[in-house]
């Protein structure tokens, strides 16, 4: 027995399903856009944003109402609701766990504390969680993964974990995170935002793009031969080396790398794809890793220039896009990418290459040195 | 067995070690009570001036239960954490920088992530474990002893530090275990957390010892 994808959707600037999500990644088609002036920051930027009107016809669709619910909360609501009703969970089982992950929630209501609508409390992770459950009606406590950049994978494999402990039959992850002052001015103050579209890997990267988005993954026990992608290993480590730069030796990540490497062989694994930021060090750092863990023959990329860095979103979003190549046996672009950028020799991807595939790995780094990794299979 | 093998309980002024009282103070705000346990245990880590105070709370902690200890291989350590409000005490203050004058800095920024605290004690103490951080609005005894079983489980670990760091405005509330595989000791039980948790130490007077 193996944990596997029973369910899945991504609302994006990209799409509102995992399908229109994964056919513009085939496409080649990116969600960032140029923002002269959005979201009250004095510096214009390139983002990759929900399209409001469509989350508000599909919101409407499930009667959320902007006065009931904020933006987060719909994103993260219109994201399960689907992948629910098609994977036909039963939310309100004691068998059913909800875990949200995210960075900062609904962290742009602090701007407004006399908002008309929300009460500040809604700034806590534990109360737009409940009241997310509550839309569906779970029973049990939900449980909020808050581990910076690193959150979505951290929590599928909390997840996994979950599941095989035998306390529960099914557990529905929804990462999600959405553009605010708040985070583009924190991000900006870091001088981490290229003025352009992102580049991951490439020589001439400058910085990253933000992006909001809310990505659902349903996970069961399933048989080994059941079709379904299996999320084969999952490991969280720490660089001990800086709270906001990576390693200059890749540790955590290499650790993370290290650990879910067992078990296979590095000839199995299809792809990697990376955390890929396209900020100078993030991208140095994971070459390094990569090196370090014996698997630069591999095919890498970073799915950033299409989505933006979308945070708490980002681990969820883009592991269900890897699920998905790895299972249709295709290998995505590394957009942006043109001239090799990085230290060391990795096989970034430039066209599209149709393949069959057993295994995959997805990375992600974060503030706090923290470092995840995922190893996929589908038998 | 796994077994607590220290603790660390911070609330109301008062910081217990083991059940012993190691320190007390009254009426000071929450920053300056961390500067003045800091002092009294003669730490020497500059660092420490540069966080925020839910860093600050775990930092010590963390402090507190590695005195002395040697041994686990750090790649197999890991840390399990929870609070209710993530880092909201910081956010609101990295709120003020950007309102009607804006000056966002990244020094203030970085603190707005729960899991940063992890970080400060990863590097403090060479950990290169599991390093999670969950929201939760009361202290989720079953569901973190739980959590870190299973992790002890898969994954090989030798030791875990965990437990709740509320840190908010003037309150701060801490319950940090040091647990291990052990033949024999306080089992790692929802019991003897919450009996941890919830014990009344009274008011030990006299020389403090630590």
């Amino acid at each position: 027995m193996g944990i596997g994808i029973i369910g899945d959707n991504i609302v994006s600037s990209l799409g509102f399903t995992t399908d229109e999500n994964v056919a513009a990644v085939r496409r080649g088609d990116s969600g960032l856009r140029y923002y002269a002036d959005a979201w009250g920051v004095p510096e214009p930027l390139v983002a990759s944003a929900v399209s409001r009107e469509r989350l508000d016809e599909v919101a409407g669709q499930w009667g959320l109402s902007k006065e009931k619910y904020t933006h987060f909360e719909r994103l993260a609501i219109v994201s399960m609701a689907e992948a629910i009703r098609k994977a036909g969970v039963d939310m309100k089982s004691r068998r059913t766990l909800f875990i949200l992950s995210t960075t900062k929630g609904n962290v742009e209501l602090l701007a407004s504390p006399g908002n008309d609508f929300f009460e500040t409390e809604r700034c806590y992770l534990w109360r737009t969680a409940r009241l997310i459950a509550g839309f569906f009606g779970t029973v049990n406590e939900p449980v909020v993964v808050s581990n910076a950049c690193i959150s979505g994978v951290a929590a599928l494999i909390v997840a996994k974990r979950w599941l095989e402990m035998g306390v529960y039959d099914t557990a529905v992850v929804v990462g999600v995170d959405v553009l605010s002052k708040f985070i583009i001015s924190g991000f900006q103050s870091f001088k981490a935002l290229s003025p352009e579209p992102c580049r991951p890997f490439d020589a001439a990267r400058c910085g990253l793009n933000l992006g909001e988005a809310a990505a659902t993954v349903i996970l069961q026990r399933c048989a080994e031969q059941s079709g379904k992608v299996l999320l084969a290993a999952g490991a969280i480590s720490n660089d001990a080396n800086h709270i906001s730069g990576p390693s200059r030796t890749g540790e955590g990540l290499f650790l993370a790398l290290e650990s879910v490497l067992k078990g296979t062989d590095i000839g199995r694994i299809g792809f990697i794809n990376a955390h890929g930021t396209a900020t100078l060090y993030n991208d140095e750092m994971e070459s390094i890793a990569f090196d370090r863990a014996g698997l630069l023959q591999v095919p890498v990329y970073s799915l950033k220039a299409y989505f933006g860095h979308t945070l708490g979103a980002a681990g969820v979003l883009e592991s269900l896009i890897s699920a998905r190549a790895l299972r249709d046996g295709f290998l995505p672009v590394s957009r942006g990418y043109v001239n090799g950028g990085v230290s060391r020799p990795v096989r970034v991807v430039t066209e599209v290459v149709e393949q069959n595939m057993k295994e995959c790995i997805k990375t992600v780094s974060g503030f706090g040195g923290c470092n995840a990794a995922i190893r996929l299979k589908i038998e | 067995m796994l077994v607590i093998k220290k603790y660390v309980r911070i609330r109301e002024g008062e910081c217990i070690l083991n059940g012993q009282c190691v320190f007390r103070a009254e009426s000071l705000s929450v920053r300056d009570w961390l500067t003045a346990l800091y002092r009294e245990w003669q730490l020497e880590y500059p660092k420490f001036f540069k966080m925020d105070i839910l860093a600050k709370a775990g930092f010590l902690a963390a402090e507190l239960l590695m005195q002395g200890e040697k041994g686990a291989d750090n790649r197999r350590t890991g840390l399990f954490f929870a609070n209710a409000c993530s880092s909201l005490d910081t956010d609101r203050h990295y709120q003020e920088t950007i309102g009607e004058s804006y000056f966002p800095s990244p020094s203030v920024f970085v603190y707005t992530l729960p899991n940063i605290v992890l970080g400060e004690i990863c590097i403090r103490h060479r950990i290169f474990g599991e390093n999670t951080f969950f929201v939760s609005k009361e202290f989720p005894v079953t569901a973190l002893r739980q959590y870190t079983q299973q992790v002890f489980a898969d994954s090989g670990l030798e030791r875990a530090m965990l437990g709740w760091l509320e840190c908010e405005g003037e309150v701060c509330q801490v319950l940090a275990l040091l647990v291990e595989e052990q033949m024999e000791g306080m089992e790692f039980t929802d019991e003897h957390i919450n009996a941890l948790n919830n014990k009344d130490y009274g008011r030990i007077d006299g020389k403090i010892e630590k």
